[in-house]
């Protein structure tokens, strides 16, 4: 009978990993058509985001950069559709650039999208006047010194090839000292380490920041030094910030399943350590 | 002299960046800026050399019939592809942006396969969890707590179960976790200090090893 | 049209690389060829068209036309870059240690004052910050608070102690030693949970993107597509059995 329950808490220790895949699959499945209304509770990091994006005056410009590929769509894209539409809201001009190639046709998207929202609602927001793409540069931390230098050096020509020296917008940039936040949409490096590194403290720009969870981690770090005024932290910061907003958006429709995979991988654990440790004294008697 | 005059370049170099961040100099801010913006310039010489060689390698990989060389030909095919109708409708529109052959090619090519590359890394961090945690002492129990709060916290559903577990998870990445990261960041900084400042110097030469 | 063949392509390149959680297949190996390729042109023309194009070669054009703007100095940019191209052939190779040495002493000078500055600096100023007892409370969950803001001390202390290895961990610095890997264990912990969150995220971005082709308006490509790569795996599974058998 002792030899049964050992072999038991053995097959279950060396399961096929593909038993466990399955399990994956299964719950993302079944949970992404069931929508389970939860409360979903606001960090301090991510009201921080939102009380200093509330704070921008009419006029003011924000340099946003969108650092991430579209690996990370499903978790950063949300809080960048939903932070330029809030910029837009509150009439604040926005520049994007992005030091990561794959993150020029998402800031197109996030313009077009929002902007064809606003228009419904009868808002037009003009391309060079109330907000730009400046496109793609390569070089990292380079290029991130370069724009406390100058902005016009750096990105001579936006996105679309047009000389910026012909833009509206950027007559009123020269670097920094011109913006009055910076918004940081962050996947690795080069991302918002770089950016506090070469940018923050240098240029003393107030600085957010909407991360990865892989990132996450480290930025609560800077968030505790004042060095980053909110960060919004993976797809639950996303959905945090939609709830505060008060637009549930795409954040939010992923949290079902969200919640359940954690669970899953939590049971996952627990079942592991106690087929181990029921287990374990069998194996030490012999 | 092909040794020395590398080592001559990277010094001054990095003397002058240095010299840049301390120093309000004209004469040093406008040197330092050409600088920058040559780094741009050759950052991106060197993408074009990654990429030079990757359709050299694997080119070679075809001509000498090495394993999987018929996969290797769809490679450079799709890359053909993507990068010709990359410059073509640059020659073309002056511009990449918007509804082309281009954008197309990345919307329904690179995003998916790209996504999906993260995406197994899900079931991977499913299967690693199953297979590696063990509570076998305090340090393995505190992470393994740890991650099981913070998993649990994170998400709606352990704020429905229970105030507590989003208050200990945000509790947890406030206090302890700060404190650590932090720990790690000033240490990791203070390593590459001293590797910058030999770098400079010349004591540390194994980036031009093997030219 | 188009639209609808970019949905099947989508769809069958999704489950083809998630193929692989089956085992390595052809039809895996196929995506993982064509991602490369993709990805390789997709960086060649951004790193041409957003930065040669514009920083270089709109610098140095106006020199070759005798039109006003041209910039002499630019010219050594792509002469540098250039001999960067070199490094493909062995003979010419040693050319690249130049521009190399430029990248190398500008990132080394920038990354060592950058870190400094923030990293070393910043976080300092931060775990100092915590000895300012006025205006806070006790405890405080999440919060800054007394209790919370010592933690944060001696957790920062504790972990740069278990980093330090100029002296023998003996005494108070063992036992300092000890707390730091305590508080790097629960570090370790939360970073573990924050991956999981980030990695099913994407896991549910590709799920949202499987059901949007699951629509008759894009002829059910995501069954299609499964029923077929399901099927492929069969077969090359018996046949894989068949050619074991003899």
């Amino acid at each position: 009978m002792g030899l049964a329950y050992t072999n038991f808490y053995q097959k279950i220790l060396t399961l096929d990993r593909r038993w466990i895949f399955l399990m994956v699959l299964i719950i993302a499945v079944v949970f992404y058509k069931i929508t389970i209304p939860m409360p979903i509770k606001v960090t301090l990091q991510t009201q921080s985001f939102y009380d200093t994006i509330e704070q921008l005056k009419t006029g003011e410009i924000v340099h946003i950069t969108a650092d991430y590929t579209v690996s990370v769509v499903p978790e950063l894209y949300p809080m960048h559709k939903a932070v330029v539409r809030r910029l837009f809201e509150k009439d604040v001009k926005i520049i994007v650039s992005t030091l990561w190639t794959e993150g020029v046709p998402l800031i197109d998207r996030a313009f077009d999208e929002v902007c064809a929202e606003l228009q419904r609602e009868g808002k037009i927001k003009t391309y060079g006047v109330d907000y730009i793409n400046l496109g793609y540069k390569s070089g990292s931390d380079v290029v991130m010194t370069r724009l406390g230098t100058s902005f016009a050096e750096t990105f001579p020509a936006d996105a679309k090839g047009t000389p910026v020296t012909q833009i509206p917008l950027m007559q009123q940039v020269k670097n920094f000292d011109n913006i009055a936040l910076m918004i940081n949409f962050s996947v690795g490096h080069p991302g918002i380490r770089e950016w506090l590194q070469q940018v923050q403290r240098r240029y003393n720009v107030k600085m957010l920041c909407g991360a990865t969870g892989i990132m996450s981690p480290d930025l609560y770090a800077f968030y505790q030094s004042g060095q980053l005024k909110g960060v919004l932290a993976g797809l639950v910061g996303a959905a945090e910030y939609e709830i505060l907003l008060n637009r549930p958006g795409l954040a939010n429709a992923g949290m079902t399943v969200q919640s359940f995979e954690h669970l899953g991988i939590i049971l996952l654990i627990i079942v592991s350590n106690i087929a181990y440790f029921l287990q374990k004294p069998k194996r030490s008697k012999r | 002299m092909k040794r020395k005059i590398p080592f001559f370049i990277t010094t001054f170099v990095g003397i002058f960046m240095t010299a840049k961040f301390f120093l309000k100099i004209p004469f040093v801010e406008v040197v330092a800026n050409e600088i920058e913006q040559w780094c741009v310039i050759i950052v991106a010489f060197a993408i074009v050399l990654g990429i030079t060689n990757i359709f050299r390698l694997n080119l070679l990989a075809i001509v000498r019939h090495r394993p999987d060389w018929q996969y290797k030909i769809i490679l450079l095919l799709t890359f053909l592809v993507t990068a010709l109708s990359g410059f073509i409708v640059f020659a073309v529109k002056g511009d990449i942006s918007g509804k082309n052959a281009f954008t197309y090619i990345f919307l329904n090519a690179y995003l998916p396969l790209d996504s999906t590359m993260y995406g197994l890394l899900a079931f991977y961090i499913a299967s690693a969890a199953f297979r590696a945690f063990r509570a076998k002492n305090i340090e393995s129990t505190l992470m393994l707590s740890a991650a099981i709060l913070v998993m649990l916290g994170r998400v709606p559903l352990g704020m429905a179960i229970s105030d507590i577990f989003p208050q200990l998870a945000n509790w947890i990445m406030c206090v302890p976790n700060s404190a650590g990261q932090r720990g790690i960041i000033m240490g990791a900084t203070i390593g590459v200090i001293a590797v910058g400042l030999k770098i400079i110097l010349g004591i540390e030469r194994s980036y031009l090893r093997g030219e | 049209m188009a639209g609808i063949i970019g949905g099947w392509l989508s769809v069958f390149f999704t489950l083809a690389i998630m193929s692989f959680l089956y085992k390595d297949n052809p039809i895996y190996k196929l995506a993982e060829h064509v991602y490369v390729g993709v990805a390789a042109g997709y960086l060649f023309v951004l790193a041409v068209v957003h930065t040669i194009k514009p920083n270089f070669w709109d610098c140095v054009a106006p020199l070759f036309t005798a039109a006003p703007g041209g910039q002499w100095v630019r010219l050594g940019a792509g002469i540098f870059g250039i001999m960067f191209l070199l490094r493909l052939h062995k003979k010419t190779s040693w050319v690249s240690s130049f521009p190399l040495a430029v990248m190398v002493g500008t990132f080394a000078a920038l990354r060592m004052t950058g870190l400094a500055n923030s990293d070393l600096v910043g976080q300092l100023h931060g775990t100092i910050d915590c000895l300012n007892y006025k205006g806070i409370s006790l405890f405080e969950w999440g919060k800054p608070s007394l209790i919370n803001n010592l933690l944060i001390i001696g957790g920062v202390i504790s972990v740069l102690s278990y980093f330090f290895f100029s002296l023998e961990h003996r005494g108070v610095l063992k036992f300092t030693g000890k707390t730091g890997i305590y508080f790097l264990m629960i570090t370790f912990g939360s970073s573990y949970g924050y991956t999981v969150m980030a990695r099913v995220s994407v896991l549910i971005g590709r799920i949202n993107d499987i059901n949007t082709y699951n629509t008759s308006h894009y002829f059910y490509a995501t069954i299609f597509c499964a029923i077929f790569i399901i099927a492929f795996l069969f077969i090359s599974n018996v046949i894989q059995k068949k050619a074991k058998k003899t």
